[in-house]
């Protein structure tokens, strides 16, 4: 299937990007450096390693998933390639999610390699017993940038890459602050208008925040209850939330001149 | 004989906005090629050539007017089946080698590996390839690349292909067997619908060509009728300077040139006025040359023409 | 892309929208069980009242889920002020890193112990109004940390064993911290504010309770030091409580008639002495507080080091309390030299002069007995404290006589 076919070749191509290389290399080289936290007694060093660990993950997936976004379709109109792929029998929609899918799986590959390395990074401050809770920090983590780069992708159908990594960026950022447009959506000393545009931001926009789920596992003793169900929930949201966009994505590009 | 192409009032205006106006890329084109020929389209940059491509093709839309590429509706998916397109200078997929990139194109095509494989071989063979299949294309050569172009246009064996500045860039003789694999490409039976500035190719292998300058196609025709339409040649000596006096009154060119006299007259009745003349001025006809114009002469032709 | 698609397409996009606010509305209220903890509320309140701003270099990590890095980063910071003796930024500092992870036990209990003692007058004497701060932000602490001992343990030692001196409330915090799985010197520290509460027989308890737990430990690993070092000490210790309480038997049926008298001399502005004499054994104290008049500690729901710079507290109590020696008691006040710590404006002020057996050395205790049941006095005798019989005398001064 083309979508398939197109994805390959979008990974082949984004996997040996320089400065994705560079940046996994240096997300993989600060897990590692965590543990010389030696200031701190064992217990606080390794709240910090799992904190450091999870937080270059994200930030790492975060990076990855907006300089791929921005540039996965307009390189190929700028280079041209795209005239050579959709002058064959492929529709645009194929095309679309095929680049989609391809920055996806470079994702999850990317994020799959600093996992390994934080989690052997934790497994042996703790002799070797490995934290599989982690996992699902992970997981979140994941769903958070598929979210991320649906954005990105979404966005280079009609802006250009300047102005689409400010969008995205934008997006990120306030998505990442959910409780503060929560709290501006209620409060009751504002005007309905101004109470109005908090709401439509605070659900409109996708909520990253949703899939900061690091606290419980950076300190166990934290009790989270009906936790599967909002891990299922957020999963849900997530790709109903990137399906939308990549809907969204492919209405807009339909009509795109390349 | 069916038509590969039709076009009828097809228009591309764009909007710009600095300052605010609307452009006509391409403005009523009214174009028919057909099946089997080798199509010229020419104008200078910014006529709106690779425009009516792309239209032709899906990648944009047109303002207004129709097209029909195939007998079905410019860009429906089922005639890029049959159809292929080689941009100018094209890019590929650089970490890919010549042979990734044929079968990533065959794979498009949902190609099973098997006949993948034989094709992929036999196109990278067909445009001198072969030995160079495993070099990613970050090394190729500017005509390496354009070979490669070649290859991917040919993987679905198409019935229609649509090249644009195929030699653009190549030296001597890379033209020629560009020109050579056009011409087979007609001895197979298929249509090439040829978009160039290089008017000497053009010149070799088109059979028909149409002219276009700000979008509006100013002369369309066969290639060959359209470059016959020449004058004709007559260089005669022993005339004296009376004689050649009379002659100027009645000839619609006269030049003298060391004692010879060269007129030059449209074919047919003129021209046996002429020779008649000359005779009887006693003169000695040296010779009688049909002249042909080149391609070149009518494109500045048409393009002045048109500006006027 | 026919029509059909592009209209099947725009409908399936309308329905998901309602279904991702939908979703999100059930995802707000569970996602507050994520952030870490209370003492953190929006980041929109915790922001406009505290008028801190975060350092650039660390805002970033804030956002980007780099909080407890970022604390861990700040407090290095604040260890090297303690030792450069630069206290001003602490509390500051320790607020921000409490607020980016309030999991950091030791931040909360060095904060709350660098409130309540080291905000000192020129004499070393900490500044009593920053002691309900102190309690109040170890008290975040516990309430975001609530299955942890260490902060129990501090709130009960540190602030109601050594500062407040109220052994009753020792014992219920320290209970609270060994019941949260708390080593042996918590569990010693438990018997000795028992002890001292004049609460002989949950004394007794509590060292036959030590020792069982140091043995069921040497049973688990013979070689386990502190366990040995627990036995042995508690086995001393549970043997000077039974001979004291044999001494102290039947004490009430042996009264002493309490002595006491004190006065007040102004010695110039805002110096003081106060002296006194009594026939109360050597070694026991006689503890001094002056207040505003009408003075009530405040009751701090959310912690905040903003104190009320017009309140005049001075407390030298438990063995900051004067010393009796030889029958006599005396001490020198010089309070013009710390006008923030002491600013005298209140025009009225009580001066409160108390002896109470609780906590008081052995040699006392022999006498008056662990609560003071073998006391007796004509003047001063206070019971308003259930089961306790103190010496307590009060003087009400007006401003002039300080100043």
């Amino acid at each position: 299937m083309s979508t398939l076919v197109i994805a390959k070749a979008t990974f082949g191509e984004a996997w040996r990007k320089k400065i994705l290389n560079i940046f996994l290399l240096a997300a993989i080289g600060l897990i590692a450096f965590s543990v010389s936290f030696a200031f701190f007694s064992p217990g606080e060093q390794m709240v910090l390693i799992k904190s450091m660990g999870l937080g270059v993950i994200a930030i790492g997936g975060t990076f990855i998933a907006i300089i791929m976004g921005i540039t996965l379709i307009p390189a190929e109109i700028e280079k041209r390639t795209i005239y050579t792929i959709l002058s064959k029998p492929v529709k645009r929609h194929e095309f679309l999610l095929g680049k989609f899918l391809g920055g996806v799986f470079t994702l999850l590959v990317n994020i799959t390699l600093m996992s390994v390395v934080f989690m052997a990074m934790v497994a042996w401050k703790a002799e070797w017993h490995v934290d599989w809770a982690l996992l699902k920090g992970i997981l979140m983590i994941f769903f958070q940038v598929l979210m991320l780069i649906a954005v990105s992708v979404f966005c280079s159908v009609f802006a250009t890459p300047v102005v689409n990594f400010f969008l995205s960026s934008a997006a990120y950022i306030i998505g990442s602050l959910s409780a503060v447009t929560m709290s501006l959506s209620r409060l009751p000393e504002k005007h309905p208008i101004v109470r109005g545009f908090w709401w439509l931001l605070h659900y409109l926009v996708p909520n990253f925040a949703n899939f900061f789920t690091q606290n419980p596992l950076i300190h166990p003793e934290v009790v989270i209850k009906n936790e599967l169900i909002y891990y299922a929930e957020n999963i849900l949201y997530a790709l109903i939330y990137t399906s939308a966009l990549l809907i969204g994505a492919i209405l807009l590009f339909e009509r795109r001149e390349v | 004989m069916a038509l590969a192409i039709k076009t009828q009032g097809y228009t591309k205006t764009y909007r710009l906005l600095m300052p605010r106006r609307l452009v006509n890329a391409v403005e009523n084109l009214d174009l028919e090629v057909e099946e089997g020929e080798i199509y010229g389209f020419l104008g200078p940059n910014g006529a709106g050539k690779t425009t009516t491509i792309k239209m032709l093709l899906g990648l944009t839309y047109p303002t207004a007017g129709e097209a029909w590429v195939l007998g079905k509706p410019a860009g429906d998916i089922e005639v890029k089946r049959q159809v292929s397109y080689l941009p100018e200078s094209p890019y590929f997929y650089e970490y890919m080698s010549g042979q990734e990139v044929i079968d990533f194109y065959a794979r498009l095509f949902g190609l099973d590996s098997h006949t993948r494989q034989k094709k992929v071989e036999e196109l990278l063979k067909t445009v001198g390839l072969y030995a160079d299949r495993h070099k990613p294309l970050s090394q190729y050569s500017k005509g390496m690349l354009q070979r490669i172009g070649i290859a991917q246009a040919l993987v679905n064996d198409p019935k229609l292909l649509f090249f644009d500045e195929p030699t653009s860039g190549l030296d001597p003789i890379a033209h020629s067997e560009i020109r050579d694999l056009i011409l087979d490409l007609k001895d197979q039976g298929k249509t090439v619908f040829l978009s160039s500035h290089q008017l000497s190719d053009v010149e070799m292998v088109c059979d028909r060509i149409s002219i276009l300058n700000h979008g509006r196609l100013l002369k369309t025709g066969d290639l060959k009728e359209l470059l016959a339409h020449g004058k004709v040649e007559i260089q005669a000596q022993g005339l004296d300077e009376p004689a050649i006096a009379k002659l100027r009154e009645s000839a619609s060119e006269i030049r003298t040139d060391n004692g010879t006299v060269l007129i030059y007259e449209n074919a047919g009745e003129r021209v046996d006025m002429m020779i008649d003349k000359i005779r009887a001025a006693k003169g000695r006809i040296v010779s009688v040359i049909p002249q042909r114009r080149t391609l070149e002469d009518l494109f500045i032709e048409t393009i002045k023409e048109g500006n006027a | 892309m026919t029509r059909q698609t592009r209209i099947t397409l725009l409908c399936l996009l309308i329905i998901m929208l309602p279904i991702i606010v939908y979703l999100q509305a059930i995802i707000d209220p569970q996602r507050a069980q994520f952030q870490p903890g209370r003492g953190v509320a929006s980041v929109v309140t915790e922001v406009g009242s505290t008028p801190i701003v975060l350092p650039t270099q660390f805002i970033f990590g804030t956002v980007i889920g780099l909080r407890e890095v970022v604390a861990g980063m700040l407090w290095i910071r604040a260890n090297d002020f303690f030792h450069t003796g630069d206290y001003e930024p602490i509390i500051p500092l320790t607020r921000m890193i409490t607020w980016l992870d309030p999991h950091q036990l030791t931040v909360y209990s060095v904060g709350a112990w660098h409130l309540a003692y080291n905000f000192v007058d020129i004499a070393e004497r900490a500044d009593r109004r920053y002691l309900i701060p102190g309690m109040a932000f170890l008290e975040e602490g516990i309430r975001n940390n609530p299955t942890f001992w260490d902060l129990y343990f501090e709130m009960g030692f540190t602030m109601y064993f050594n500062k407040v001196i109220d052994y009753n409330q020792a014992a219920v915090w320290l209970r609270k911290a060994q019941e949260r799985g708390a080593p042996g010197r918590v569990q010693r520290t438990l018997a000795h504010a028992l002890d001292k509460a004049g609460r002989v027989e949950e004394c007794i308890a509590q060292w036959r309770y030590c020792i069982r737990d140091a043995e069921r430990r040497l049973r688990k690993n013979p070689n386990d030091r502190d366990a040995q070092y627990d036995l042995a000490v508690s086995k001393r210790n549970l043997d000077g409580v039974l001979i004291h309480q044999e001494d102290r038997k039947d004490i009430a049926k042996r009264p002493v008639d309490i002595v006491f008298e004190a006065k007040f001399e102004r010695l110039g502005p805002k110096r003081f002495r106060i002296s006194g004499y009594t026939n109360l054994p050597d070694g026991a104290r006689i503890d001094v507080t002056l207040a505003d008049k009408g003075y009530k500690e405040p009751v701090l729901k959310e912690f905040t080091w903003e104190v009320d710079p017009r309140v005049t507290l001075l407390y030298d109590i438990g063995l900051h309390g004067m010393l009796v020696q030889n029958g006599r008691f005396e001490r020198q006040f010089d309070l013009s030299r710390d006008p923030k710590q002491y600013p005298l404006v209140s025009p009225e002020y009580e001066l409160a002069l108390t002896f109470t057996p609780l906590g008081a050395p052995d040699e006392v205790l022999d006498v008056v007995g662990w609560r003071g049941e073998a006391m007796r006095a004509k003047k001063y005798l206070d019971t308003s404290i259930e089961g306790v019989r103190r010496i307590r005398k009060v003087i009400i001064l007006k401003r002039e006589d300080i100043i």
